[in-house]
């Protein structure tokens, strides 16, 4: 145990070294730790303004609605944890612990300890910064003293997310031994759970639309017993959460009490495996090393070429073509039009499901009486689509960075370079944008139309400037296995959300319903005043592209291919 | 044959190490591989695979690509679950003791991946901790980088290393605690003419000092020149295993053939 926190502090300490090696980096990190404190305390600020002005108490949310807002923050981590669990990723060691650790004399029960005490100490750490920020708004709302809303968030989300952690490695072990060894068993597993979860939709839709109010029907959803069970460490956290309420009927300690019960059962589902974890996680490891590679060496074409060996042994590409056009930056975009074109179909067949599944879905189910939940949902979908799209080209971004002393010894300026990597996703993801709302358009005329076209608009410019931020910060802090680099890029997209992406949207909702609402306006006065408008904000956007262009060429002139 | 503990510190090292083994009878092999195989899901990658590698001898694996070489070693260290056959480690069975068995050997893997966030002398500090090696690191880590010309770079982080100089590291890690069975994956690929002739010293002082000594390698002068043995797998089974001489008569070839010759006929026969 000592070596390993011996590892663990000195590679620490060598993220924070490496950071000091570049000046930009420290001076980003500098800035990411002043915004994030600034923020802490900004909210208890917030606390103490609205404690001292009685008069400013913000309305008291319905508990079966705060509850479901509760209830889907706390479930989206979890369930991601989950996902990302059941791919055997969290299981996937580095190629550094493969070589090292593995062949060390330390139990493997040990080595796995550490690796679900890490990713559990990386979420509390989010965990804490999301109390910060949210608890005082909260004990507001519930009319509870702060801190014992704060400690309660604190303990319920810590023992939620060890829970999840844990699940998803007892459930990976288990399925990598038991499960994977048999195609029917597989089988079931993939299309048993498909139907079901079709099944529960359609249960929770019919069990919502008995109410009318949008936020009604949500909180229906999130609270019905089938999902109460089923996320249950979840709704024992919301539970205990909402105890500290004064009034609240909900007892603390038998809460606190199962939630630690379920998660000790967890973590003790891990640790009674006989099993050699080190193997999954090899086999995990491995085909994370060989995809890494394969996009090394060839980008997404040999990326095609290892997805088919995987599949079927079968060692050809797909022998399609784009003619060759451009010179220069050009060429960049050539060669992502070729290489997405040989990507493979499974990637364009999920982009197709994303934007066409939901109007689709909608329009041959129509779930009645949900219109307005609908609508609510697919602004939510539309939101979070832009988000994944950031993420997503950060991630690209990141890959070409693999190829930096090619893309270095380009003869063109950097900020070409930018535009030429960056070009080919937006344009892709805003076709796709465009495809999910033509769908809407064509499919749902007289609910969707007048927000279509301002969102047609201002959807690709703001996925435009949130990707360059996201490349910014990707050449910035372009070492995934790096802590110290996944801590302040992580902490840096929060404020560039909240400028880019939150900020201007709320502003423009804010302002489009107030004038509503004071003139009266009509359906198509509000039409009009939205695509005008709309029109503003997206050529806003577009002023902030230069910008952002230069910035992330001004990093990536400074960045340094060995710094990968 | 096996010697005493005191007397299997490798003479270079100066340094005395400590030595977590109880002696064992002369005649136990130090490395005891019996009937292993290795499925990976439903392919076959080792098929009962058999053969043992004494004290003060290095035994050379080889094979062509795929043969299951790697398999083989990862699975002697404890990487991999076997799924079937036994292995034994200075008397230890992996199986049974696995962290004893562990303690006992040194793995040096094909390619280096380091941790990068440490420098060259924490990372040696780290493996000699976790193989309980503790006492005396600091000089035995400098002999060694000196010995592997990285001692100007003890200081540095991992990641600013070449290539070669992270597969010297990886070499320093192997040799840094009191290994008695020695597995090298590919050891000389990727660093330079001078520490190549260095690493072929230090295995050969390691045979010396007594220990157990697997090599896989693809270059067969070297495994021709620095092994008493020679194993050659292909397609997850023994094809043949011996000495030179033996592997001559098998091969049934003259005298003047050299290994390379000898295993492009065994493995073309197969």
């Amino acid at each position: 145990m000592g070596a390993l926190l011996y590892l663990l502090t000195r590679q620490w300490k060598g993220a924070a070294l490496n950071m000091l090696r570049s000046g930009l980096r420290t001076l980003m990190g500098m800035f990411a730790f002043a915004v994030v404190f600034g923020q802490i305390f900004q909210s208890f600020y917030l606390f103490a303004a609205l404690q001292s002005h009685s008069a400013s108490r913000l309305p008291l949310i319905p508990e079966p609605i705060l509850r479901g807002i509760l209830l889907f923050i706390l479930a989206a981590p979890a369930y991601a944890i989950l996902l990302e669990g059941l791919q055997g990723n969290l299981i996937a060691f580095s190629p550094a612990d493969v070589d090292f650790l593995f062949a060390m004399p330390l139990s493997q029960k040990t080595v796995l300890a550490m690796r679900l005490g890490l990713q559990w100490l990386q979420y509390l750490w989010w965990i804490a910064l999301g109390v910060v920020w949210a608890s005082p708004l909260l004990a507001h709302a519930l009319a509870a003293p702060l801190g014992a809303v704060a400690w309660r968030a604190v303990v319920g989300a810590s023992a939620d997310i060890l829970f999840a952690l844990a699940a998803s490695h007892a459930l990976y072990i288990f399925y990598a031994y038991r499960v994977r060894s048999s195609e029917w068993l597989l089988a079931v597993v993939k299309w048993g759970g498909l139907a079901l979860a079709i099944l529960l939709l359609y249960i929770l839709s019919r069990d919502a639309a008995v109410v009318a109010s949008p936020w009604q029907q949500a909180a229906r959803m999130f609270n019905h017993p089938i999902i109460r069970t089923l996320l249950l460490p979840v709704s024992l956290c919301v539970d205990l959460i909402l105890s500290a309420q004064p009034q609240s009927v909900a007892m603390t300690v038998p809460r606190l009490l199962a939630l630690g019960g379920l998660t000790l059962a967890a973590v003790a589902a891990v640790f009674v495996q006989r099993e050699n974890v080190y193997e999954p996680s090899l086999a995990a490891s491995l085909r994370r090393a060989r995809w890494r590679n394969a996009l090394k060496s060839g980008g997404i074409s040999a990326l095609r070429t290892e997805r088919l060996r995987e599949r079927d042994g079968a060692n050809q590409a797909a022998g399609y073509a784009v003619a060759d056009f451009g010179v220069g930056w050009i060429t960049l975009v050539w060669k992502a039009t070729q290489l997405a074109v040989r990507a493979p179909w499974r990637n364009l067949g999920i982009g197709a499901f994303l934007s066409l599944g939901p109007p689709l879905f909608l329009y041959f189910y129509r779930p009645p009486g949900l219109e307005g939940l609908i609508a609510y949902l697919t602004s939510i979908i539309g939101g979070y689509g832009l988000w994944i799209s950031g993420v997503l080209v950060m991630g690209m971004v990141r890959n070409e960075l693999t190829q930096g002393a090619f893309l270095k010894q380009l003869p063109m300026p950097a900020w070409q370079i930018i535009v030429g990597l960056l070009l080919p996703p937006v344009a892709l993801f805003t076709l796709l944008a465009w495809l999910s709302l033509a769908a809407f358009a064509l499919l749902f005329p007289e609910m969707y139309q007048p927000l279509l076209a301002p969102l047609a608009v201002v959807g690709p410019t703001m996925m435009g400037a949130v990707s360059l931020y996201h490349a910014f910060i990707a050449i910035l802090f372009p070492r995934k296995k790096d802590p110290m680099n996944q801590l302040l890029s992580g902490m840096l997209l929060f404020p560039g959300w909240g400028l880019l992406l939150i900020a201007p949207m709320v502003t423009w909702g804010i302002l489009v319903g107030g004038w509503a609402r004071s003139v009266k306006a009509t359906p198509p006065e509000l039409s009009r005043m939205l695509w005008w408008s709309g029109l503003g904000v997206g050529v806003g956007y577009l002023l902030l592209w230069p910008l952002l262009v230069w910035l992330a060429a001004a990093v990536f002139r400074a960045y340094s291919p060995a710094d990968d | 044959m096996y010697t005493e503990p005191d007397k299997a510190v490798p003479p270079s090292l100066e340094t005395p190490m400590p030595d977590p083994l109880s002696p064992l009878p002369d005649a136990t092999p130090l490395l005891d591989v019996k009937h292993l195989t290795k499925y990976y899901r439903r392919h076959l990658a080792v098929d009962d695979l058999s053969f043992s590698v004494g004290a003060g001898e290095i035994v050379g694996l080889l094979g062509p690509n795929g043969a299951g070489k790697t398999t083989v070693l990862r699975s002697i260290c404890g990487i991999l679950k076997l799924s079937s056959g036994q292995v034994t480690l200075a008397g230890r069975s992996l199986q049974e003791q696995e962290i004893e068995a562990k303690r006992t050997i040194a793995f040096v893997p094909e390619v280096p991946n380091p941790y990068e966030l440490l420098t060259v002398r924490e990372h040696l500090h780290f493996v000699a901790m976790a193989f309980g090696a503790r006492d005396g690191v600091d000089a035995r880590a400098d002999e060694l980088l000196n010995r592997l010309d990285l001692y100007e770079k003890r200081n540095d982080l991992v990641l600013t290393l070449s290539k070669g100089m992270k597969q010297k590291l990886a070499v320093a890690c192997g040799f840094i605690h009191d290994a008695k069975v020695l597995l090298f994956d590919e050891p000389l690929i990727g660093i330079d003419p001078k520490g190549q002739r260095e690493l072929r010293t230090m295995i050969e002082d390691a045979r010396d000092a007594g220990c157990a000594i697997l090599i896989s390698t693809h270059l067969l002068d070297t495994a021709e020149r620095l092994c008493n043995r020679i194993l050659i797998l292909s397609r997850g089974t023994k094809l043949a295993e011996g000495t030179m001489a033996e592997l001559h008569e098998r091969a049934k070839m003259g005298e003047d053939a050299t290994l390379e010759d000898m295993f492009l006929r065994l493995t073309e026969e197969e």
